[in-house]
């Protein structure tokens, strides 16, 4: 437990008899930049208000930092920072006072202040009313805000969340350097695989408020599965020849497809020997999208 | 902690409606009172007396029965609103402070924006007296009473801390102004019903400021014992309901 900076035992939750979030074991190690996945409605929020001490699980223990979240809240709550959803500002504040009331909570030092405008690229605007801010800027504020004091650990809940690509990607950018530049951990929560699988060190995935994966984006990767695709003119007579062979070829979208994708050469030289064109041979990947998706039983739209 | 939590609770004042509401709320107060003394001096002429009684009984009767309680609803509902409109409850309370400092800190600005109001308005009073003293002669005014004034007031602000209290848990425990302001201005208006009669005004806790500003010396002691004592009960409960609450 004590090698995990996040470690959740079973965690559930229950809203009116309804389960929310069941039986959740979260493992993060240090370092490292947990991406937490899960459609709409999976329960990511309701996980990440739990590690908060924002809600209480309605069972199950959590351990961050190794201590109890019940009996060390505040000790536990001082080394992380946090954005859930939306940045939380005060809009007739200017962005070094909106930083100024966590500062004075945490009791940290002036000069932290211009470190963290530093950090999110906000020193320029940093007298400015919030009020004035794109929603990209005040995610940064919100980012800058969660940097405060000494944070081992950050949590943010969808922090992509409304803002236009360039802003996407400059919060990747931010994010990405955090647990090497700046020594912490990282938890942030997505509904989207493809905006995290750039950054992500480790994944859970969270379907119906049930965890069904968790691991390295690489054991993610090693259960891509490829298959082989052909394309052919006479469809019909190259299902029969291929199957009367022994393969397990199936039809799919006016192609063929077979998971033996050994056997490539050998399906091509009987296809082209029994007279059939064959215009397309490829063994194609399933995204990490398509695994995500399968997954967390999502539908395509 | 505590004293940390306040001081920011204190910045988030900053250029907000509540804050201009401590010098709003007297001040217009003492300028409808200016206006009315300098123009119907007669109103406070009583068989050629002293007119500061009846001027400053009538400046805490309003106040204390109109102005109060509104500037009472309207300042909870504002420092609630800070946290309510950009859903700042979250990040705030995931911040490493005991949840009952956040709502002891709130507690403490409304009570310090009252008690703030009431320092307006008795210096609004006493220079407005001085320059009807000195524009109005017809007034008769002679040296202000500070003790028939100050006194009251006093009472008003310690006594005002029940319906304060109770104000403060109604704003932070519904996210909407509706509510809190709906549930304001019916005290309020019930408040100065039972206000005119002692069985209900005994009854009713809204009247408590002005009973403790106009009753006698001997009924104050007990008035300010039910309101402070009322004002601790009503404020540990809903800290209680606070530090308990779920934050969706």
């Amino acid at each position: 437990m004590r090698d995990f900076v996040i470690s959740t035992e079973a965690i559930a939750k229950l809203f009116s008899g309804k389960t929310a979030v069941r039986d959740v074991s979260l493992r993060v190690h240090p370092g490292s930049i947990y991406a937490f996945l899960g459609p709409n409605g999976a329960g990511k929020s309701t996980t990440i208000r739990m590690l908060l001490g924002l809600i209480r699980p309605s069972r199950g223990d959590i351990a961050i930092f190794g201590s109890d979240l019940r009996h060390h809240r505040n000790e536990i709550l001082a080394r992380i920072g946090s954005l859930v959803e939306t940045p939380s500002v005060y809009e007739h504040l200017s962005a070094r006072e909106n930083l100024e009331i966590p500062r004075r909570i945490l009791d940290a030092p002036l000069s932290d202040i211009d470190r963290v405008l530093r950090i999110v690229g906000l020193e320029m605007a940093s007298q400015k009313l919030v009020r004035t801010f794109s929603l990209g800027m005040k995610q940064r504020l919100g980012l800058a805000q969660a940097l405060l004091g000494k944070r081992d650990l950050l949590i943010l809940d969808e922090p992509t969340n409304g803002l236009d690509p360039a802003g996407i990607q400059e919060m990747r950018s931010l994010i990405r350097q955090l647990p090497a530049g700046h020594g912490v951990t990282v938890f942030l929560s997505s509904h989207l695989l493809t905006e995290v699988e750039q950054v992500a060190t480790h994944v859970g995935m969270l379907s119906q408020g049930e965890l069904v994966f968790q691991g390295t984006i690489g054991e993610l990767e090693g259960m891509r599965r490829s298959s082989l695709r052909i394309g052919v003119g006479d469809i019909a007579s190259a299902l029969l020849l291929l199957n009367a062979r022994g393969w397990c070829v199936r039809q799919a979208n006016g192609y063929l497809v077979a998971n033996d994708t050994s056997a490539a050469a050998a399906m091509n030289r009987t296809l082209v020997e029994a007279g059939v064109a064959v215009h397309h041979l490829a063994v194609e990947s399933a995204s990490l999208e398509e695994v995500f998706l399968k997954m967390t039983q999502a539908e395509v739209v | 902690m505590l004293f940390r939590v306040l001081s920011g609770e204190f910045l988030k004042l900053k250029r907000t409606l509540a804050l201009w509401m401590v010098l709003v709320s007297p001040l217009v107060m003492v300028l409808l009172q200016f206006a009315v003394s300098y123009k119907g001096a007669s109103v406070f002429l009583r068989d050629g007396k002293d007119a500061w009684a009846p001027m400053v009984r009538q400046t805490v009767e309003v106040w204390t029965l109109l102005m109060m309680p509104m500037l009472v609803t309207l300042e909870t509902s504002l420092l609630a609103g800070l946290e309510n409109t950009g859903k700042n409850w979250k990040s705030l309370l995931a911040l490493p402070s005991p949840r009952w400092t956040v709502y002891v800190s709130k507690l403490v600005v409304t009570i310090a924006l009252l008690w703030a109001a009431h320092s307006v308005l008795i210096g609004g009073t006493i220079v407005s007296g001085l320059l009807l003293k000195l524009l109005r002669p017809a007034l008769n005014l002679g040296r202000m009473p500070l003790g028939p004034f100050v006194l009251p007031m006093l009472r008003v602000s310690v006594s005002a801390l029940l319906a304060v209290a109770i104000q403060h848990w109604v704003s932070l425990r519904w996210h909407s102004y509706t509510v809190a302001m709906g549930f304001g201005m019916c005290v309020m208006i019930a408040g100065i019903f039972a206000a005119q009669s002692p069985a209900s005004g005994s009854l009713f806790l809204w009247p408590l400021p002005i009973r403790a500003a106009l009753d006698g010396a001997a009924g104050v002691d007990r008035i300010t014992a039910i309101a402070v004592g009322g004002a601790i009960v009503a404020a540990s409960a809903g800290c209680w309901e606070f530090v308990k609450r779920e934050i969706g």
